[in-house]
């Protein structure tokens, strides 16, 4: 019986060409929308339980690999864990079909503006026009059409990157204002770690160093220079408030994990009759 | 025109990136038309790069190559399986949706005891520090002292099911959250000087590649007519923007 | 794979069997009807304050779930969300919500759909509020920034994951003039927040808000199972600080060799 099931196992394994992959192909698709069918025709009452069943199997899986592992002694290899690329690629493909529904939604926006030739519908246009632009030109770079690699080249570090990069860049700006304000009109607290975050900064460039170069660099009286202040800070106060929130974090995020998984978790969502 | 573009494209490339960088710092003032358009010119490229690399880095090698080039026919059930996002339009079947979301989140939340391990432990190991030791000096004793007095006192600000009206308690997480500054201030400290590297890079590349491209522009005649054009619509631009409309005076006398 | 990779050891199993035991316990035990005592968090209370805000300046209001994907973080924004809809829904006011994930997008619109529909005025949902931008950090985060501005938005609630988009995010709040509320367990944006921010929750208290505005006994359960889960790591570090500190005295102890062999090896060092 065992060695018959393999036997199939294995023919099915096997890989097809031409007409015969063809016909798998289908017939995978087929077997698929019977699969949809069924799950479309299951009753109210058990869907929660499909839902609830499925979400507990996939964190099964992950909790499995790692807490109990199972080692086969024949080929001295943990079967859990030489499945996870796969499990993790088919997450990732599979992940990747949601793409689409984002995609959607930002066409759906973009082009009841563009039909309506509502306000600023330039803006829709040039989205689509750079959306499809990037994409195809992309596709026949990879093909080795002539001038597409020049081209796509324009659109990515031209545009792209540097969008990427100047965007990035204006967090340079921000964080003047940023800490201005906080010394200003923010509270106590925020004028605090402004204090703190002065002194980093300070021990952090030649500029500071210079200003407490004046004190020796030996004995007590060397531990008030502001690169090893700024040091110490770093290393001790900070260390210690980053673990701090660091454990909590994680007690907070292995209690969400593990009512998500029990299906424990409350909210509309998680509530809803399904 | 594509030999053009091709011949071109170093120079095009730059200019296209000076005014992208022109049209985000353009944002530092107000949100403006300018702005705007590159706005919606960085999420179509985005997106529609993301569908290519979507397709050219894991689709294609991890779905379509195997099932159609090495004749792997399975891999089609991922696309029934991907399918299953799209039931979330149908008002009937939309909890079908549920039960790949259900995967998804089930796999996202079985990862949690491994994360654990693997990220916490070792901080709680480094936290175990020795208070007293040979070789430890009374400075290094303190500094061990003073790293478990701001634990503490920052644990103990992030309970939630103790009141804090016992003084000692209230006390101990208002220390905590005065320390829990500090190490933010060493955050946001430490971080300054990466960021204004951002800035320096974007400048940088205005001056060294930018600079060489406007003076072999400006031998030409187009660039001038261009640049003159643009100078004159910023200037009437500027003063639309200052002055006040006549029909809104009229109605204010 | 196999040979290098680390699977579960005693201290595993002692540890984070301890915190799921007292997760667990406290989870059953509120839900058997057990009340429990939450202490207030400001940035949280501050919530309908905001909204209220929103409400009264006739402005819609701004939620961003970060660049959070379909994770713990994701669904716990998601959790947040959909309190802040609700009330939203309760006052007639609109809330746009960017998202960077195509699959966290889905759940959103979700989420708010249900949350319409749970307040009794489902006509109010449109779905072009619930928005996919882009997957690309900065590209999501301009058009969240031309968003805050061309929909004036009056309150603006940033919960979930952020990198170093946050202060950009927040800044042109500013600008607009908008009331600003964020939470967020990445540490090292937490500064950031706090500068430019007028309310911001801090690392644990992310995972504490949706049982602090829902008052659902599971999630209160949760929180106060957590509460004791900190307690076991504060007992594990201070033993493990008399158990170095022996160690460092009195490396010839019976004990201290004991406590290295069974404790402390379990609990590798270097990092930090």
């Amino acid at each position: 019986m065992g060695q018959s099931l393999h036997h199939i196992w294995t023919w099915l394994a096997m890989p097809r060409h031409g007409l015969a992959l063809a016909v798998f192909i289908i017939g995978a698709l087929g077997i698929g929308a019977l699969f949809l069918g069924i799950l479309c025709s299951v009753p109210a009452r058990f869907r929660k339980g499909i839902v609830m069943a499925v979400t507990f199997i996939g964190g099964l899986y992950l909790s499995l690999e790692f807490l109990v592992p199972y080692k086969n002694v024949h080929t001295g290899k943990y079967p859990l864990t030489e499945v996870m690329p796969t499990v993790a690629n088919l997450e990732i493909v599979i992940g990747c079909f949601a793409l689409l529904l984002g995609i959607w939604n930002l066409f759906q926006i973009h082009g009841k503006t563009l039909m309506k030739f509502g306000k600023d519908w330039y803006n829709s246009a040039i989205f689509f026009l750079t959306f499809f632009s990037i994409a195809i030109l992309g596709f026949l770079r990879d093909k080795g059409v002539h001038g597409t690699p020049e081209m796509f080249s324009i659109l990515f570090s031209g545009f792209l990157l540097s969008l990427q990069s100047t965007t990035f860049s204006l967090i340079a700006f921000y964080i003047v204002s940023a800490a201005y304000r906080a010394f200003r009109i923010r509270s106590a607290e925020a004028g605090f770690m402004m204090v703190a975050a002065t002194i980093i900064m300070l021990a952090l460039v030649p500029v500071g160093a210079l200003l407490t170069a004046w004190l020796p660099e030996t004995g007590f009286l060397s531990a008030f220079r502001l690169e090893r202040i700024g040091y110490w800070i770093l290393t001790s106060p900070n260390m210690a408030a980053q673990r701090a929130i660091a454990f909590g974090v994680a007690v907070g995020a292995l209690a969400t994990g593990l009512r998500i998984w029990l299906s424990l978790e409350r909210g509309s969502f998680f509530d809803r009759q399904l | 025109m594509v030999t053009w573009i091709a011949k071109n494209a170093p120079a095009i490339t730059i200019w296209c990136a000076a005014l992208s960088t022109f049209a985000i710092y353009s944002v530092l003032y107000a949100e403006n038309r300018f702005y705007r358009f590159f706005e919606h010119i960085f999420i179509g490229l985005a997106t529609g790069y993301g569908v290519y690399a979507t397709w050219a880095q894991i689709l294609g090698p991890k779905w379509w190559d195997p099932m159609v080039k090495q004749g792997q026919w399975y891999w089609a059930f991922a696309a029934v399986v991907g399918s299953m996002f799209y039931f979330m339009y149908s008002r009937k079947h939309a909890w079908i949706s549920r039960v790949i979301f259900g995967l998804f989140m089930g796999l996202a939340a079985g990862g949690m005891f491994r994360e654990f391990y693997e990220l916490y432990f070792p901080q709680i190991g480094s936290s175990m520090k020795p208070i007293a030791g040979h070789g430890m000096s009374v400075w290094d004793s303190l500094n061990v002292v003073v790293f478990y007095v701001i634990l503490l006192a920052c644990m103990s600000y992030f309970f939630f099911s103790f009141d804090h009206k016992n003084a000692a308690t209230k006390k101990t997480a208002a220390a905590g959250r005065w320390f829990l500054m500090i190490g933010f201030g060493a955050i946001f400290g430490a971080t300054v000087m990466g960021r204004m590297t951002l800035f320096i890079g974007r400048f940088n590349f205005l001056i060294n590649d930018w600079g060489p491209q406007v003076k072999i522009a400006w031998a030409t005649l187009p660039f001038k007519i261009v640049i003159g054009l643009a100078v004159v619509w910023l200037i009437v631009a500027l003063i639309r923007r200052t002055k006040p409309p006549k029909a809104k005076i009229a109605i204010e006398e | 794979m196999g040979e290098s990779t680390v699977y579960a050891n005693i201290a595993v199993y002692v540890v984070e069997g301890l915190l799921v035991f007292f997760i667990v316990y406290k989870i059953i035990s509120a839900r058997r009807g057990r009340q429990l005592f939450i202490r207030r968090i400001p940035g949280l209370s501050a919530l309908d304050e905001a909204v209220g805000r929103a409400t009264e300046m006739g402005r819609p209001m701004l939620f961003t779930p970060g660049l959070s994907g379909l994770s713990i973080i994701g669904l716990q924004a998601m959790a947040i969300m959909s309190h802040i809809v609700k009330r939203a829904a309760k006052y007639g006011t609109r809330v746009i919500v960017p998202t960077a994930d195509p699959l966290l997008y889905t759940v959103a619109e979700e989420v708010a759909k249900d949350a319409y529909n749970a307040e009794g005025v489902p006509e109010q949902f449109n779905p072009e509020d619930i928005r996919y931008l882009s997957d690309n950090q900065f590209a999501w985060a301009s058009g969240v920034v031309g968003t805050l501005h061309r929909e004036k938005v009056a309150t603006a609630f940033y919960f979930g994951y952020y990198a170093a988009e946050s202060l950009i995010l927040t800044e042109n709040g500013q600008m607009v003039g908008a009331i600003q509320i964020a939470g967020t367990p990445t540490t090292t944006q937490i500064p950031f927040f706090l500068a430019s921010c007028d309310y911001t929750i801090i690392g644990d208290e992310y995972y504490a808000a949706s049982a602090y505005l829902s008052r659902e006994p599971t999630l209160l359960g949760s929180l106060v199972g957590q509460d004791y889960g900190k307690l076991t790591m504060i007992a594990l570090i201070i033993v493990g600080a008399i158990a170095v500190t022996l160690g460092a005295l009195y490396p010839d102890w019976t004990v201290v060799h004991w406590m290295q062999s069974h404790f402390l090896k379990y609990f590798q060092r270097g990092v930090g």
